[in-house]
């Protein structure tokens, strides 16, 4: 099941939004060794503002499994604010251009977010939220190696400019398409191998920001 | 040189940024409309000629002499050089592909990764495909899951790549693997068929699952590990296209492949 929390309802749900800066912790300080800032545990960053919308994922039993956040481009994000230069054209802003970060899921059973169950559900309801706000595109920024398993799971995929070195990583900037043809995708899962992932001993793996 | 391996950063202008990234796109562009693999692959060729390669390879890490239906086989290097890597089975020992399941980031043949530490007959490996001017060029690993694990190698006859359109190459080079991946998803009728029937070990793992057990309770039956048994119960979801593992033993029953 998904949550969103925007700024209307979040005085309501504080305590989702307590579990959720606490994971955030979790996974990308101490699981992923982001230099970001936080605090008594938890993942906090200057653009979790009244602007940010947060869609959660909830398993049968209420628990939180994973989230992203999205923010409007035409106030702070990070693509704006960190990685502008990311950007062959400039960055793109407007009314139905939204960003997603901090996307990560606690069932994927490793860092490149394999396509389990709530990062499926979180991808659709990135779209479905964008489809019903009139969002055109969602920009993103990730690692290069999260890159090949965001193309295949099926939506369309824009790069905004060439992927750059940043620290030890490479890292991309890009748009997913709102459309009711990237939902499809999702739902077909365009690639599905018939065996397991062996990219257990990568060096080298980092999730999207 | 080298500086995919090292940990400065190089910022490109922003007029070779523009440049670049529209070069990139061009073949993304263009790439979306191949329907068949003969075609992205001269589309490839062409992109990375203009630039100074000769040649490239994009292929997924399996036995290249007996390749599964599934796994990409895309290959421009010289006949000669070809034969002798199938028929010596080189794809076991070649350094590059053995860097390339172990690194994530691109890297240039001639970076340390890669020179130091060699074994004689990798050593041998790399002297026979100088020879046969498959000498310098980089390689971009590829790792997705639900997918073999893969690279792209560009050669050519410089030592020296102009490193502002290295990105571009990484850029263009996730999007070929990726075109080339959902082509074969849809042109190869014999594995979709195949791929819904379920292994040994997936129709006992999802026996299991129908009668409501763990996948740690399954691991301590069969007597193999709680990942394993996830592992399978992951692929027969693939197989039937499923989200949750009880749609998959539905399936199975409906399929007549387990026993309800």
């Amino acid at each position: 099941m998904l949550k969103i929390i925007t700024r209307k309802n979040k005085e309501k749900y504080s305590e989702y939004l307590n579990e959720m800066w606490r994971q955030r912790y979790d996974v990308f300080v101490k699981k992923l060794g982001w230099d970001v800032s936080h605090k008594d545990g938890m993942e906090i960053d200057a653009f979790d503002s009244d602007d940010a919308v947060y869609i959660l994922a909830l398993d049968d039993d209420g628990q939180m499994k994973g989230s992203v956040r999205l923010l409007p481009s035409t106030g702070p994000h990070i693509l704006g604010d960190v990685f502008p230069h990311l950007c062959a054209r400039g960055v793109p802003r407007g009314e139905d251009i939204w960003e997603a970060s901090r996307f990560y899921s606690l069932t994927a059973r490793h860092r490149l977010l394999e396509r389990d169950h709530t990062v499926k559900e979180l991808y659709r309801g990135v779209i479905e939220y964008g489809l019903i706000h009139n969002i055109a595109q969602i920009t993103c920024v990730a690692g290069m190696v999260a890159f090949p398993a965001l193309l295949q799971a099926g939506w369309e995929i824009d790069p905004i400019g060439l992927p750059q070195n940043n620290g030890d990583e490479i890292v991309l900037a890009f748009s997913i398409k709102v459309t009711q043809k990237s939902l499809q995708g999702l739902k077909g899962n365009c690639v599905q191998a018939n065996h397991a992932s062996p990219n257990r001993n990568l060096e080298r793996v980092h999730a999207p920001a | 040189m080298g500086y995919l391996a090292s940990n400065t950063n190089y910022q490109c202008s922003d007029s070779d940024h523009v440049r670049h990234f529209g070069f990139a796109c061009d073949f993304i562009t263009s790439s979306r409309k191949c329907t068949e693999l003969g075609q992205l692959s001269k589309l490839f060729q062409e992109a990375i000629n203009s630039i100074g390669f000769d040649m490239f390879a994009c292929v997924s890490h399996v036995n290249l002499a007996a390749p599964p239906d599934d796994a990409i086989t895309i290959l421009q290097y010289p006949q000669s050089w070809q034969d002798r890597y199938f028929e010596k089975q080189y794809e076991k020992h070649d350094r590059i592909r053995c860097i390339s399941q172990k690194q994530a980031i691109p890297f240039q043949w001639d970076a340390p990764v890669v020179t130091k530490g060699m074994t004689k007959l990798q050593q041998k490996i790399f002297n026979e495909a100088s020879e046969l001017d498959v000498r310098y060029g980089l390689t971009i690993p590829i790792h997705a899951p639900g997918t073999y694990p893969g690279s792209i190698s560009l050669a050519g006859p410089h030592k020296d790549i102009d490193p502002n359109i290295m990105h571009a190459l990484h850029l263009m080079s996730v999007y070929l693997h990726d075109r080339a991946l959902k082509i074969m998803a849809k042109t190869d009728p014999q594995w979709n068929c195949e791929r819904r029937i379920l292994t040994e070990r997936e129709r006992e793992c999802l026996s299991w699952v129908a009668n409501g057990k763990t996948d740690w309770e399954i691991g301590e039956i069969l007597g193999i590990s709680e990942n394993t048994v996830h592992r399978h119960v992951e692929n027969a979801k693939r197989r039937f296209q499923v989200v949750t593992r009880t749609q998959a033993a539905i399936k199975a029953v409906m399929d007549n492949q387990i026993r309800p």
